[in-house]
């Protein structure tokens, strides 16, 4: 394959020159956080040499090759977008601090590329996706961001399966009793309620909302893998490793813990 | 070979930090710049890369791409 390709609709041209500015900015603007007096690019115009041609009823920019005395030039004038400009422009973006991000939420469904893609278009979070999705449909998405429909379905679809971020264990009510489990995540509620199950078995659940589930595991149920499933195909799994897992009852019964 | 824009942009921001290491008295507060600039695109992968970069060489020849312009504002300020 050719390492230097012809040309990009101006839309993409534009997005390309705009992700390396991202970029250098992004690397700019960590420096600033370990030294406060750092330069950062302020105005950029840039005068480029290049061909413009229509290819069917898009408008194609091909840079300028060696000898090429004919090209015309395109001047961009590109402004930094300073943090004042920001905060006064996307309070109505205001994401939850409980809101996953697009990266938590999707997964490895999208590559970095294509949820940068996103970002683009101004979708940072899930809510933001679903909203344009139901809105607008895939197509648009597809043809704002690149991405192929099947895919953001997919994405969106990921979205929606139970995720795991913490376990913990709550003290029981009544001394001698197990402690609860405190599952915290997302999407743990679909239909009904969750099927729970360590180690394979099932678990009992005592309580159960969106974000979390409470459950009341067997003894020799504090080790071993997790799964929480909310619809077939649908289901997280961790490991489990308690490290304080119940005494009592264990040396009660005598059980061996399952590992 | 060319290297893509943000490095030759980093790079060029990069030599102004230098000027100075934050206790002077008086320090440069801005710095403009206009550089030629030859750009070029790159497929990689599925994606194409913005090539930019100042020129090798200052004598042309017709092996070289013809040279935009590149002017940049770089100051102290709270730009992101």
């Amino acid at each position: 394959m050719n390492d230097r390709d012809s040309g990009l609709p101006v839309e993409q041209f534009i997005q390309a020159l705009t992700s390396q500015l991202d970029r250098a900015q992004d690397a700019m603007a960590l420096k600033a956080h370990i030294r406060p007096l750092t330069f950062a690019v302020k105005d950029l115009t840039l005068d480029l040499r290049a061909h413009f041609g229509m290819s069917g009823s898009v408008v194609h920019i091909t840079p300028a090759g060696p000898g090429d005395s004919a090209a015309s030039t395109l001047h961009l004038s590109l402004t930094s977008i300073t943090r004042p400009m920001m905060e006064e422009n996307t309070s109505h973006l205001a994401v939850g601090p409980d809101e996953p991000t697009l990266q938590e939420a999707v997964g490895s469904e999208l590559t970095s590329e294509e949820r940068r893609r996103l970002e683009w278009a101004g979708i940072h979070t899930l809510s933001q996706f679903r909203e344009l999705q139901s809105r607008s449909g895939e197509a648009a998405i597809e043809q704002v961001a690149f991405i192929p429909a099947a895919r953001l379905k997919a994405a969106l679809e990921r979205a929606t399966h139970p995720f795991v971020e913490t376990v913990t264990t709550v003290p029981p009510e009544n001394h001698g009793a197990s402690p609860f489990l405190h599952i915290r995540g997302r999407n743990f509620l679909e239909n009904g309620p969750p099927d729970v199950r360590i180690g394979g078995e099932p678990v009992p659940i005592v309580r159960v909302s969106p974000r979390e589930v409470l459950v009341a595991p067997q003894p020799h149920q504090f080790r071993g893998d997790l799964t929480i499933q909310t619809a077939p195909g649908r289901i997280a799994s961790t490991r489990l490793n308690i490290l304080n897992a119940p005494e009592g009852p264990l040396s009660t019964d005598g059980k061996e813990q399952s590992i | 070979m060319k290297r893509p824009l943000s490095e030759a942009l980093r790079e060029l921001v990069e030599a102004v930090q230098s000027a100075g290491n934050g206790d002077e008295l008086i320090r440069v507060g801005s710095v403009y710049f206009d550089l030629p600039l030859e750009v070029a695109l790159r497929r990689k992968g599925e994606e194409m890369e913005f090539l930019g970069d100042l020129p090798n060489w200052r004598w042309r020849t017709v092996f070289d791409l013809p040279p935009g312009r590149m002017r940049v504002l770089c100051d102290i300020g709270d730009s992101l």
